[in-house]
Formats: C-alpha cells, sequence, structure tokens
C-alpha cells in the first residue's frame, strides 16, 4: 500500500587525489564504485554535496565555466552524439560550444578524424557508423579543444583490439604532450598498461593509491594460486579462509553454468598449502581442471585490499 | 586551441548559429516527422474549420474588408495563437528531452556554452517551420476557400508578435526546465497545452466561458497576448481599455522571460546536485 | 523441455499477447486518461468556436445543416469514434514498432508463434480498452444531456463492435508499413487524422465533395458515427440501418485477411532485409 522513499546513496565519500602535467592516472574499480560519479563531479555535470576539486586551478564548484574550457571529457557509452548529423558535422558543432574560431576548427576537425581513422567517413550519418566508429569519434570530441585536462571513461569500452591499440597510442601520445589525464575503467590490463599510477575505488573510496607496480609489489608477498575448477560453490571458496596461511580468496564466477569458475587464493607458502587445499576441494566434490601459481595483478591488489574480486 | 580571442557576443553568435544548424539539420533528415508536420498542421486546421463552419449564418458575411468572415477570422488566428504556442510546450519544451533521450544533453553541458543558445537554436529553427507551414496553409486557404487572410494592422501586429515570441521563450525556458525535473511531462504537456486552449481565448472569446473560469482566464497572460495579436488582425474588441491592455502585454511578455531564465537555472542547479542531468 | 502445439497453445500464447497489452495500459494511465478526455475537449472547443461564430443561432444553424440541435450528442458520437480509431490504428499499429525500438521485437518473432496469434492478441486488447473508452465518453454524455435514452448505448455499442473488425484489418496494414517505414507516430497522427476529417467526425459527410465522399464509404468509421448518430438521436433501431450494417459486414470480412495479407508480405521481406533489428 505504502510506497518506500528510496534512501539517498552515498556515491563517493574521501576521494582525493591530485594528476600533475604529463601524468595517466587511472580509476580501478567494480561496475558501481564511484568511478563514473567522480568523473561528472570532475567535469560539473554533478554538484558535490561537499568538498572541493581543481581543474587547471579553477574550482569545480564555483568557475565551473573556466572548468569546462579546460576540460576535455569523453562519457562512456556511443550515445553522446547526434544521430542524424556526420562525424564532421557533430564536430563542428562541439566546436563552435568550446568556442574554437571557424578556420582552427576546420584543421583541427581534419587533423582528429585522421587520428581516430574516420576521415573517410567524415560525411557519413552517426546512425550508419558502428559502435567502434561512434566511439572513436566521441573521443575525438574530447580533444577538441585540446585542453590541458581530459578525462576520459571506459574510453575502449566496446571497441575491437585494433581500435583499442589505437586509443592507447594516443593517449600515450597526449601524455608525452603534457596533458594530465584521468582515465576509468574496469579493465585492469588497460589500467596496468596506461597508467603511472591507479587509484583502486570501491564503494565511493579509494582504497589504494599508487604506481602499478607499488601496488602489485604490496601483495608479492603472498603467493597467489589461480584454480580453475567446475561444481565451486561460494560456500566451498570461503571454507578456505578457514585455513590460516589463506590470506584472502576469491571467486570469480562465470555467466554460464556447468562452465569453470575460477578461485584466486592469496596464500603464505603457497608450495605447501597447495596439497591441502586441493584435497579439501576435492572433497566437496570439486573438479579441478587446472592450477597456476601466477603474478600478480591489480585484480589481486583489490582482492587485497576488499576480499572480492574486481569482477562481482 | 580554445580561442580566448573570440569576444564574448561573437560566441554567443556562433553558439547559437551551431545550434539552430544542428536542429535544422536534425529536423531535415527525419523526413517523415517533417513532411508529417507539413500535413498534419494544415489538416488540423481544415479538419475543425469543418465543423465550426456548422455553426455560421447561411450567409455569411465578411467582417471589416477581410476576405474571411469574423467567425472563420477568428479560427484562423486561433490555429496561429495554437501552432506558435505549441512552440512552447513541444518544441522548446521538449528539446532538453529530446537531447536527453538521445544521451547528447550531457555533451552540450560539458561545453563552456551559454544554456539559452540550445533553446534558442531550438526556437529559430521552429520559428522558421512554422512561418512556412502558416504561410502555406494561407495559400491554401485561398485557392480551396477563396478566402484572403489580410491583417488590419500589421505594425501593432508584429508588435504583438514579437511580444509573444519573447513569452514563448521564457515560457519555453520554463517548460524545458521541467523536462529535466519530471517524467510525466507528456501529461503535464498536454494539461498545459488543452489549457491553453480552452482558457486563453485563443479560438473563441473568453467571454463565453463561465464566470470563475473567465476570471482565472482573466489572469493568465497568453489571454492578453492573444488578444492584442487578434485585434491588429481582424479589429475585435479587446478585452481592457487599449493602453492598459498593451502595459499588461508587455510585462507578460517580459515577466514569463525573466520566469522562465530564473526557473530553468534554477532546475539545472537542482539536476546538477541531484547528479540527474542524463535522466529525470 | 516438452513444448506443445496446437490450438490450446496458440490460446495460451493469445492469453499471454492480450494480458502484456492490458498490463501495459494498466500502467501507462495518462495515454488512456488522454483519449478518454480529448472528445469531452474537442467538443467543448467545437461548441465554443461555433458560440463565437453564431452567438444565440448557433443550435439553429447547427441544426439546420445536420437535422439536430443537440450539438453535444451529435459531435461526442464522432469524437468518441475518432478517438476509438486513432487508438486501434496506434496500438496495433505501432505495438510492432514499439517493440523494435525496445529490442523487443525480435524477441517476439524468435518464438513459435504464428503472427496472426500475435495481432490478434493486440487486437483483443484493444477490444477491451475502446469499450471501456466508449461506455465512458457515450454512456457518461448520453446519461447527462439525454437520461431517457441511455438504452440506446446498448445498440450503438453493437454497431461499434462490428466496426471495430475492419478496423483492425486497417491496423494490420498500418504495422507492416511502420516496420518498413518506421516513423510510426507520426503516421498515425495523419493517419488518424485523414480518417476522422472523411468520416464525419465532426459534421455531416455530406459536407465534403463528391469524389471525397467516395473514400469515405470505404471506411468503416463513417457507417459507424452515422448510424450511432442515427440510434442515439434518432431513436433508430439496428433493423433500420440494415443497409450500413451489411455494409460494416463486408468490410469486416475484407479488410482483416487483406490487412493481415499486406503485413504477412512485408514481413517477410524484412526478414529478407534485416528491418526487425534496425531501430
Amino acid at each position: 500500500m505504502f510506497r518506500k522513499v528510496p534512501k539517498s546513496v552515498v556515491a563517493v565519500a574521501g576521494v582525493d587525489f591530485t594528476v600533475p602535467k604529463g601524468e595517466i592516472f587511472g580509476l580501478l574499480g567494480p561496475n558501481g564504485a564511484g568511478k563514473t560519479t567522480t568523473i561528472k563531479m570532475l567535469c560539473t555535470l554533478i554538484t558535490p554535496s561537499g568538498g572541493d576539486a581543481f581543474i587547471n586551478g579553477f574550482s569545480i564548484t564555483k568557475d565551473q565555466q573556466k572548468v569546462r574550457e579546460n576540460l576535455g571529457v569523453m562519457l562512456t557509452g556511443e550515445r553522446t552524439l547526434y544521430w542524424k548529423l556526420t562525424g564532421r558535422e557533430n564536430l563542428e558543432y562541439f566546436a563552435a560550444l568550446y568556442h574554437l574560431d571557424s578556420v582552427s576548427a576546420k584543421k583541427r576537425i581534419w587533423d582528429l578524424l585522421k587520428l581516430v581513422g574516420l576521415d573517410e567517413r567524415e560525411d557519413t550519418l552517426v546512425e550508419n557508423y558502428s559502435t567502434g566508429m561512434r566511439i572513436r569519434l566521441s573521443f575525438a570530441k574530447a580533444l577538441l579543444n585540446d585542453a590541458p585536462v581530459l578525462l576520459f571513461d571506459e574510453p575502449t569500452a566496446s571497441l575491437d583490439p585494433q581500435s583499442s591499440h589505437l586509443i592507447r597510442d594516443i593517449i600515450r601520445d597526449l601524455k608525452r604532450e603534457g596533458h594530465a589525464i584521468i582515465l576509468t575503467t574496469h579493465n585492469m590490463e588497460e589500467a596496468d598498461l596506461l597508467s603511472d599510477r591507479v587509484a583502486i575505488i570501491d564503494h565511493g573510496r579509494i582504497v589504494t593509491l599508487g604506481s602499478p607496480s607499488e601496488l602489485k609489489q604490496k601483495v608479492k608477498s603472498s603467493d597467489i594460486i589461480e584454480i580453475e575448477a567446475r561444481n565451486l560453490v561460494e560456500q566451498t571458496a570461503n571454507a578456505l579462509q578457514s585455513y590460516s596461511e589463506v590470506s584472502k580468496v576469491a571467486m570469480i564466477t562465470s555467466p554460464h553454468p556447468g562452465e569453470t569458475e575460477v578461485l584466486r587464493v592469496h596464500v603464505e607458502k603457497g608450495k605447501e598449502v597447495l596439497p591441502r587445499i586441493l584435497e579439501f576441494l576435492v572433497r566437496k566434490q570439486v573438479t579441478i581442471t587446472k592450477v597456476t601459481f601466477i603474478e600478480p595483478t591489480l585484480e589481486d591488489v583489490f582482492i587485497a585490499e576488499t576480499g572480492r574480486s574486481l569482477r562481482d | 586551441m580554445n580561442s580566448r580571442n573570440i569576444n564574448y557576443p561573437a560566441r554567443l553568435l556562433e553558439e547559437f548559429k551551431a545550434s539552430f544548424l544542428k536542429d535544422l539539420r536534425s529536423y531535415v533528415r527525419y523526413p517523415a516527422w517533417m513532411v508529417g508536420e507539413f500535413i498534419s498542421t494544415p489538416l488540423w486546421f481544415f479538419f475543425f474549420a469543418l465543423g465550426v463552419t456548422l455553426f455560421a449564418p447561411v450567409a455569411s458575411q465578411p467582417a471589416n474588408g477581410n476576405g474571411l468572415s469574423t467567425g472563420m477570422g477568428y479560427f484562423f488566428f486561433g490555429f496561429v495563437f495554437i501552432i506558435l504556442f505549441s512552440t512552447s510546450v513541444w518544441g522548446v519544451g521538449q528539446s532538453v528531452r529530446n537531447e536527453q533521450e538521445a544521451g547528447t544533453l550531457e555533451q552540450f553541458f560539458l561545453a563552456p556554452a551559454n544554456r539559452a543558445t540550445l533553446i534558442l537554436g531550438r526556437w529559430a529553427r521552429i520559428f522558421l517551420t512554422d512561418s512556412l507551414i502558416i504561410a502555406y496553409t494561407t495559400v491554401l486557404l485561398y485557392y480551396l476557400g477563396g478566402a484572403v487572410v489580410s491583417v488590419l494592422n500589421p505594425v501593432m501586429f508584429l508588435l504583438g508578435l514579437g511580444l509573444y515570441e519573447v513569452s514563448l521563450i521564457g515560457f519555453g525556458l520554463f517548460m524545458a526546465g521541467l523536462t529535466m525535473r519530471i517524467k510525466a511531462y507528456n501529461s503535464i504537456g498536454n494539461l498545459i497545452f488543452f489549457g491553453y486552449m480552452i482558457l486563453t481565448g485563443a479560438l473563441f472569446p473568453i467571454s463565453v466561458l463561465p464566470r470563475p473560469v473567465l476570471d482565472f482566464a482573466m489572469l493568465l497572460p497568453f489571454t492578453y497576448l492573444n488578444d492584442i495579436m487578434r485585434h491588429a488582425a481582424l479589429g475585435t474588441p479587446l478585452i481592457l481599455p487599449e493602453t492598459l491592455e498593451y502595459v499588461v502585454a508587455i510585462l507578460a511578455a517580459v515577466g514569463l522571460m525573466v520566469f522562465g531564465f530564473v526557473a530553468f537555472n534554477r532546475i539545472e542547479h537542482d539536476a546538477r546536485v541531484r547528479g540527474s542531468i542524463a535522466t529525470s | 523441455m516438452q513444448t506443445s502445439t496446437g490450438l490450446r497453445s496458440d490460446i495460451r500464447a493469445l492469453a499471454a499477447i492480450f494480458s502484456k497489452g492490458l498490463k501495459h495500459h494498466l500502467r501507462y494511465p495518462g495515454e488512456f486518461l488522454l483519449f478518454l478526455l480529448l472528445p469531452f475537449l474537442f467538443t467543448f472547443l467545437i461548441l465554443g468556436m461555433g458560440t463565437a461564430v453564431a452567438g444565440a443561432n448557433a443550435a439553429s444553424y447547427f441544426a439546420i445543416r445536420t437535422g439536430t440541435t443537440n450539438i453535444v450528442i451529435y459531435e461526442i458520437l464522432g469524437g468518441a469514434v475518432w478517438m476509438i480509431s486513432w487508438l486501434v490504428v496506434e496500438d496495433v499499429g505501432t505495438a510492432i514498432r514499439d517493440e523494435q525500438i525496445k529490442g523487443t521485437l525480435e524477441q517476439n518473432f524468435l518464438a513459435p508463434v504464428r503472427r496472426f496469434t500475435l495481432l490478434v492478441g493486440l487486437s483483443l486488447t484493444d477490444v477491451v480498452i475502446t469499450s471501456l473508452l466508449f461506455l465512458v465518453v457515450v454512456g457518461v454524455s448520453v446519461a447527462v444531456v439525454m437520461p431517457g435514452s441511455i438504452l440506446t448505448i446498448i445498440p450503438a455499442f453493437l454497431a461499434l463492435l462490428l466496426g471495430l473488425i475492419p478496423l483492425f484489418g486497417i491496423g494490420f496494414l498500418f504495422a507492416g508499413f511502420v516496420v518498413r517505414f518506421k516513423e510510426p507516430y507520426i503516421f498515425t497522427q495523419i493517419v488518424s487524422l485523414v480518417f476522422a476529417t472523411l468520416t464525419g467526425t465532426y459534421y455531416p459527410v455530406t459536407f465534403l465533395p463528391y469524389w471525397i465522399q467516395l473514400l469515405s464509404g470505404a471506411l468503416p468509421q463513417t457507417y459507424v458515427i452515422e448510424d450511432m448518430r442515427r440510434i442515439v438521436i434518432a431513436n433508430q433501431t439496428l433493423v433500420n440501418l440494415y443497409g450500413s450494417l451489411f455494409v460494416l459486414l463486408a468490410l469486416a470480412l475484407v479488410y482483416p485477411v487483406l490487412g493481415y495479407a499486406v503485413f504477412r508480405r512485408i514481413e517477410r521481406r524484412a526478414g529478407v532485409t534485416g528491418e526487425f533489428s534496425k531501430y
């Protein structure tokens, strides 16, 4: 009879970081961690309920217009462009909104279309572009005003490997040119590959911050065993925590029932503990298909900090 | 790269031009909508005109040298008012909702562009297309019905039109803000639109309304804006003494513009605080 | 998993489609409320405009041309049928396009349910909705304006039901065009307006030029509106109207078959061109 009044949710709290010129700063976290909310606050689409941030010296709460002039932003998704305009027309439109004069805008647009490989499709309507082409155009749009600070929200999501490679190369070039770049992703390999420093964010808070190698070094003291298996359930995985040598366990669930699950176990003295872990799993009628000792990744850093997989 | 040597008025003009061009291109590239609008708008007119002629005296008298009888003249200009008013509710008002649904609203708000230029660009395109529709409906009326549409006092008519457009932009800004705030915009839009049709003397004099409703109609700004335009076109009597009514109309136009700007800015600010620019 | 085929499974599928359609209307009542209000609104507008044009003589000028001074019921009957016709064309015609936009059309077409069942299910939902619309709009108006004639809404309703069958056929035809040409809403508006203009919604069909009246004769709403007026205002019975009812029956046999055939043809072509997955 009565409708529930939704409680307000704190999306982001206590996020503090600085990004100097010429640095790629990665914001890594699972879906719902607060990455996009952070980006949207930085680019003034959301007003923070407390605190402040500065883009090239301008406050996001007091100097919003200046902030927008100093930012180039790519938001996630392919529906950020006008489908009934061509690629070139879209960029012309946004160039005007960013106050580029028409002569420099023309040259800039041509250069950007060439850079992202859309020069031969500049006069095609965006509705006839593939998903990858739309994302590349969206990326080009973020570079229009050559802003000192760049925000990229999942820039390679939905891109094929070739296009992803292209975008990453461009991002590296932008870093060399001296832009300060913030990049959000839930792709840990990308964060590892591109970022000078990474902040891992979970439930709206930064849980750890540092260069990828520094962060991985933190978990290097443990061995990380990756076990691929079938018939693995959450309770069995959690029961492994009872072993004193096991510091963290995370299960990466396959979306397809019947396929192999992956267990990542952080342990002291892995080689000694492994036989007991395997015996335990066999007793629980788990079918083990592969066991590997692996080098720590940012995923493991996340697991070490939160006890959960990045993919949960 | 962004040119700080472009002065502010020039920037606004560039933003407005870009917004207008963007809207015009998108409109023309949905040919079904464009053709549909050009067909359906005069069709609405002729359909209702046929219904109204059932009530016409058996031999209708043209009034004041105008090719249209007073009744049909009333109806024709009522049709013009409705087209103009729909600019506010469904044209300008929907512009923000359209951009939200397309996913492009956030892109606009990311840019250091004046918010009003998005609205003004849409308004300008609609003004252009509406003018074309009204013009060719007038031509059709001549060829089908032999009636000539003329305006008794073109100067005052244009003044009235200017005040009307200023009011429409202001009211449209308010409606545009409303789309950022509420999901059920279509229902509210319909209510406002139908309220306009019944209460502001668009299609028939407000004297036809029952007393309490008439009193409410007298409080609405568009009642006077409709009235002064119709007076200039057909010579119909004004609701208030002439000077007073023009003063009221000017105040209404300015008031609606100010109200619209304030409301839109306020709602936009709230949307940023709630993080709901992309959704309502 | 075992699945069943045959009449029983078709009926279950029909019931599911009907139920989904009904839930849609119940969960989006705004649209239905609008269709309920519009006949009253347009009647009031025309009455207002008519009074502005003719003053105190409005009713007598009206009577000269229509044969009745009962302006409200005359217009309400036309307006109600117009809204019903609009609703049917929109619901049946645009349902397919709506599913296309949402991305669920392919899911529907993947299922082993006959297209005919799909369209009939949509139509059945509309029988309920349009009946409700009729009862509220016409029933309330007659109860208020001509309470002594309240029972005339029963034969009027029967005339409407007969008229709905060819109307659904027109809806099937429309559904096919919408799949092919997209942009359903503007098409719906134009088609509904053209129908309203041709079928004597707010004036006698005889007002129109002769060649246009020939087109009017092809539309079921023309007969439904005229029959309802004769039943409710002029107190005629269904027996008196056997001529137009016979025409309605003929249209009821032809239009659904024609409409479905066109829809299937366009649908087969769409299967080749991949039209269904295009936004």
